[in-house]
This record gives structure tokens, sequence and C-alpha cells, in this order.
């Protein structure tokens, strides 16, 4: 997973209208605009400038974070439990042979 | 050199190729099939129609693209026909509609509030629900298990998805996030139902 650009112990160093212009710019999304990508965010479909922003939105809001690791968490768990089954080897010749048949 | 000879060369080259080039997704394309129709022989018929299909329009493949998201598209049109049905696009169809953060938001509102904290640490969550999440993927309606499948087990990216179902990748993308929130409320009804979780 790839760093933020910022980070949150940056911004308490600036001044208060700095602050304030940042956020205007980059921490302006909401808890539904954060939900609504939730699963471009897990699946890594995010443009790095939408990751940064969900990113930031996730240090500073706590409720969309504990969602988001606890989403994150069930989505890693699906992707293993539906992993495969093994294939018939009987199919496989099947095919190679139905396959000399056609040439 | 007699014409027949080298038009058995030249066929022989050919299915070399194409059994280099496709052999490698059979596992994959067995895997979906039977997800999709969910028997074991059904499936195996799935995956032998879709290779004799590419194998008769191995022509039609270009070199260096992605084979394995052609294949797929393959099976989808097998699947299609076989059933002779259609895999329903959901916009047409009435589904109830499951909230963001189904799941969590059932853990927390019906559990104590240390709940979802203990869930969180390694492995509980895995223990509390691992068991049923294939059975909760085969409930889904067809047009949103296909995406699931393919994103979730056979990694494609949405714009693969896109080409594979023929859709646009808003499309894919809307579908995913409804397909996985149903797939949460199922996770909560089999939790319910095994008496896992206080209503
Ligand atoms: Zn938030």
């Amino acid at each position: 997973m790839k760093e933020g650009k910022f980070l949150i112990k940056d911004l308490i160093l600036l001044p208060k209208k700095m602050y304030y212009m940042f956020f205007k710019r980059h921490a302006m999304i909401t808890c539904e605009e954060a939900a609504q990508r939730l699963y471009e965010y897990l699946d890594g479909e995010l443009s790095p400038a939408d990751y940064d922003k969900i990113k930031l939105h996730l240090e500073l809001c706590r409720n969309c974070c504990q969602r988001f690791e606890f989403e994150e968490i069930l989505h890693t768990i699906i992707r293993d439990k539906t992993k495969s089954d093994k294939l018939p080897p009987s199919l496989k010749d099947k095919i190679l042979k139905e396959l000399e048949v056609k040439e | 050199m007699n014409i027949r000879r080298v038009v058995a060369e030249h066929n022989k080259d050919r299915k070399r190729e194409f059994e280099e080039t496709t052999i490698p997704y059979m596992n994959s394309l067995y895997n979906a099939a039977l997800r999709m129709a969910r028997e074991r022989a059904e499936a195996e018929g799935i995956v032998q129609d879709t290779y004799l299909l590419a194998y008769k329009n191995f022509n039609k493949f270009q070199r260096g693209t992605n084979c394995k998201a052609w294949l797929f598209k393959i099976l989808r049109n097998v699947f299609i026909n076989r059933y002779r049905k259609n895999i329903k696009s959901p916009d047409t169809v009435q589904y109830e509609e499951v909230e963001n953060y189904y799941l969590y938001n059932q853990l927390t509102s019906h559990q104590d509030s240390s709940y979802i904290d203990f869930l969180k640490e390694p492995g509980r969550l895995e223990e509390f629900i691992g068991e049923d999440v294939n059975s909760a993927l085969q409930g889904l309606p067809d047009e949103f298990k296909e995406v699931v499948i393919l994103s979730d087990i056979e990694g494609f990216t949405y714009e693969e998805i896109s080409h594979i179902i023929g859709s646009p990748i808003g499309t894919v993308k809307s579908r995913l996030n409804r397909a996985r929130r149903f797939l949460q409320k199922k996770l909560w009804d089999y939790a319910v139902k095994k008496g896992l979780v206080k209503r």
C-alpha cells in the first residue's frame, strides 16, 4: 500500500489560513463519497489523486476509517475463501483429444 | 514437398500455439463454469464447448492481447446460449437495495459495542463468516455472481470485466458495489440462522 502525500502531523504545523486552503483543496470529500468509492479503493482502481483523497479522509474521519478497516478484512476473506476447486484431470485429456479430431 | 504435408504441418503448429496459449486458463474457466452452472458435468460441458469455439476462432485472437479475458468472454457466451437465458441486467430487475457497510452496521447495532473490535482481531472474522462465503456467493443472482467471480476470484480489472460482459465501466462498478453489499446481507442472514448473533 502506498503512502499518502501528506501526513497529518505535517498539517498541524501549517498556519491557519493555509490549513483551511489545504482542506478545501484536498480533503473535501464527504463520508458518503468515501463510501461510494470503497470498493474502487479496495480493488486498487482509484487514480493516485482520488486515492490520496480517500486516504486523507480516512486519516481524518474515525467513523469511515473503522468501516474501511472492517471492509478490508472482509474483502480479503472473501477473496481467500472463494479460491479454486481442482480441475478434473480427465477434462483436459478430453479437450485435447477433441482438438485432435478437429485438426 | 507435397501440399498436404505442408497443410498438416501448419495445422500442427497452430494447434500447438493454441494449446500453449489457452490451456493455462483451463482451471480458471472450469471454476467459473462450476460456480455459474453449479454441476460438475455441466461445467465440464461448458468448458469443452468454450475450447472448441475458441479453437475455431483462434485466428481472430490477436497475439499478445489478453487471452484470459478473451476466453472468459467466450465462456460467458457459451453459458448464455446453453441455457438460452440472458444474464439479466440488474438495472431492469428490481432487487432490494442493501445499504453501504451492511454487515458492519448490523454487527454494531445488534451486538455489544466491543464485538466489532473482537472481530477485527486476526482470524476472528474468518471464523465468523468464512464457512459461508461460498454458499453466499452461490446464492447471488447470476448477474451479480459473475462480476464477483471475475473480480474477486479471477482478479480481472474493471476494464477487463467491462470487455468480458460487454457493459461500460460505470456499470461494472455499480454492479460490483451492489453485488458485494448483497453478499454481506447473505452472510449476515447465515450468521443469524446459525444463532451466531443476536438479532
Ligand atoms: Zn467519513
